[in-house]
């Protein structure tokens, strides 16, 4: 299996906001979900990655093989990249564009681009501003994959597409990571439906990187204990953090083997349970 | 065989498909040498991580319900009958064990517990 | 299919993208409020005939034309797989081409005006050169700056001020009332850091520096009734004025080029250099 990103970044600042820690790699044939709640450092880390900023001395990025530092171009030509907002401009056609941009992609395949832009239904000939947003991602996910890359990123690509579309669009992703030739590495705020389709997940929080690891590995170190909050007293010292509203009660706990009261139910959380929890500052690094 | 998982359930997905594994074994839906789907093809079929079939499928494998063919795929064990029938009976008994959970639940005694299992057996 | 980037490809597709760009630019609402311009060139060119005075108008019109609409490249200039040179390449031959397609355009709708109204063209370009090139040139280093601002990098704003944004969008843990950032104070409230602070004086000088040099090259290109009369009447007072125009011009350029350059070859911060902060 290749690895198609790695990234090592000890600290990055920017703008009274520091990037600490960060070392996750992404292969080909795999899904790598990015999550952290707002303000967590998520758009700052991509930025970082697919080289809108600039890499502190010690950090680095390798895509394909390539680093971003010393062979920016070939690691650019590894990266196909879609994002939330189009960088592309807007005047053009998705033809226009592939014919104005494409060429300075080494792997330019206009055959390809083409058939691609035909198969999601595109509009090859009008302008991208009348395109509707699902479109608009279509059209970006073409343009990345017709020329060779290897590495996919995604901004929030699914964030203004309607539920149907954003099924279509996971739909895709899957063929793609099918082919084993491209890994992808996705952010996104809609964690309930990307959870059982990413293979791994990195979690950032305040900049940190919280853990990374294979989403089945993460859920498997937690457990939800739910039931009478009376009982709860029994497992304090275990319980890691809790979530009570007037009827029911749940508490974080860390999955050691150890068995739990019968008289409360116990399950497997979900990545958004988690993240609740670790917002509220109960799940420390090392954890997972 | 079909599958069917649901990101709701309490179970975690992995078990999901590999009950449903067995319970096509136990049932006869798939015969021992039938091959299952590939590790990604059932990944995509679901949209559920790739990880999470394999973990599926290597479980299965360890527990001695399919075994696995380098370069071509999973397939079904041949099933020891006195296994098949031991796990029939395991499953059974959960079963009855919910049963009698609910029946308890109900305010049910011993002897309206045996009664209905009467009823229920003169009625086949 | 051509594959790898030869020297005249790479024209080829700049004449793609060129031809995109100028179409853009001359057709819809723009080309008509291109032919506004012209009109009030025109206008401006018949006045001019009637009496011996400045072109007010000339300024003006080419102060409209280049502000409309400098171009953004975007984020697509550092995620297409181009190499910092293959860049720099890129962005200046970019900008020189919109500028010198706006110069053209121009002198093509003084050409026109003059032929129209049988003012003399060696006398409107003596104007243009004198007046309002200086702004022209000087905007060139607006659209490059413009262009080569993909993401809000060392400029927080992005533009000409320093926004204290970063400071009040980041909240202490609710729960454990752990401060994330090193540069807060005693009292909870977070604080500029040095490093921050120099930053923004930077930012101030350079905001103030550009805005005289634009100033100035504007003032001279599309002065009033006033000046023009006095410019006119003493030829010396025109050429100090022109040559004080060209140096703010050059200033405003080398300004603008030092940014773009800061811009382009910047290195990532790790923040070490706060010694305030100890993780």
């Amino acid at each position: 299996m290749s690895t198609v990103l790695d990234v090592k970044i000890p600290r990055l600042q920017r703008d009274g906001f520091a990037l600490k820690e960060i070392e996750f790699s992404v292969e080909a044939g795999y899904l790598t979900a990015l999550l952290g709640v707002n303000g967590a450092g998520k758009t700052t880390l991509l930025s970082a990655i697919s080289g809108l900023l600039p890499l502190p001395e010690g950090a680095d990025v390798l895509i394909g093989g390539y680093s971003l530092r010393e062979q920016e171009k070939e690691a650019k030509e590894c990266m196909g990249f879609v994002f939330d907002d189009s960088p592309f401009d807007e005047g053009m056609s998705p033809l226009l564009t592939g014919q104005v941009y494409g060429p300075y992609y080494r792997n330019w395949d206009m055959e390809k681009y083409s058939s691609c832009l035909e198969r999601f239904e595109v509009p090859k000939k009008r302008t991208i501003r009348k395109l509707s947003k699902g479109m608009k991602m279509k059209f970006q996910l073409a343009f990345a994959l017709s020329h060779g890359a290897t590495f996919l990123i995604m901004d929030e690509p699914a964030a203004s597409l309607d539920p149907v579309f954003r099924d279509e669009f996971m739909e895709v992703l899957s063929e793609i990571l099918e082919g084993e030739d491209c890994g992808i590495l996705l952010s996104s705020q809609l964690v309930s439906e990307l959870e059982a389709k990413a293979d791994y997940t990195m979690m950032l929080h305040r900049g940190e990187q919280m853990f990374y690891d294979s989403t089945e590995n993460i859920l498997d170190k937690f457990l939800l204990v739910r039931g009478r909050y009376e009982l709860f007293p029994y497992m304090k010292s275990r319980i890691l953090g809790e979530r009570l509203s007037e009827y029911t009660a749940e508490g974080l706990i860390l999955n050691d083997g150890d068995p739990v009261r019968l008289d409360l139910e116990c399950v497997r959380p979900t990545i958004e349970d988690l993240m609740y929890y670790i917002k509220q500052g109960v799940v420390k690094k090392g954890m997972v | 065989m079909q599958f069917v998982v649901s990101g709701q359930s309490t179970l975690p997905i992995y078990e999901q498909i590999i009950g449903q594994v067995k319970t096509a074994i136990v049932a006869g839906d798939v015969k021992p040498g039938d091959m299952l789907p590939s590790i990604r093809a059932l990944a995509k079929d679901l949209q559920i991580s790739v990880i999470t079939t394999k973990r599926a499928y290597e479980e299965l494998e360890k527990e001695g319900l399919i075994y696995s063919v380098s370069g071509k795929g999973f397939y079904v064990c041949e099933q020891n009958t006195d296994l098949l029938r031991e796990k029939k009976l395991a499953m059974a008994e959960r079963h009855m064990l919910d049963c009698i959970k609910e029946c308890r639940e109900a305010g049910m005694e011993r002897e309206d517990i045996m009664e209905m299992v009467e009823v229920l057996l003169d009625s086949e | 299919m051509e594959k790898g980037r030869t020297a005249g490809s790479y024209v080829l597709y700049l004449l793609r993208e060129g031809f995109y760009r100028m179409k853009t630019e001359l057709i819809g609402w723009r080309g008509l409020v291109l032919l506004l311009i012209f009109g009030y060139m025109l206008l401006d060119v018949f006045a001019a005939m009637k009496e011996s005075q400045g072109l007010m108008a000339q300024g003006v019109g080419a102060l409209w034309l280049v502000v409309l609409f400098p171009p953004r490249m975007g984020k697509l200039l550092y995620l297409l797989p181009f190499s910092k040179k293959e860049r720099t390449r890129y962005l200046g031959t970019y900008s020189v081409s919109y500028n010198v397609f706006h110069v053209l355009l121009f002198f093509f709708m003084g050409l026109v005006s003059c032929l129209i109204s049988g003012y003399s063209f060696l006398l409107w370009i003596r104007h243009f050169i004198l007046c309002t090139f200086p702004f022209m040139l000087l905007y060139s280093g607006v659209v490059a700056d413009s262009m080569s601002a993909a993401v809000k990098r060392s400029y927080p704003n992005g533009g000409l001020f320093f926004s204290t944004r970063s400071y009040w969008q980041q909240e202490d843990d609710p729960v454990t009332g752990i401060k994330e950032d090193c540069s807060t104070s005693v009292s909870g409230k977070k604080v500029m850091s040095e490093e921050d602070k120099a930053k923004a004086k930077k930012q101030m000088r350079f905001t103030v520096s550009a805005v005289l040099c634009t100033i100035i090259p504007a003032f001279h290109a599309c002065g009033n009734y006033m000046y023009m009369s006095l410019c006119v009447r003493w030829p010396w007072l025109l050429y100090t004025l022109t040559g004080l125009a060209y140096l703010s011009a050059m200033i405003g350029l080398y300004l603008y080029w030092n940014r773009i350059s800061e811009e382009m070859n910047q290195k990532g911060s790790t923040g070490k250099e706060e010694s305030v902060c100890n993780s």
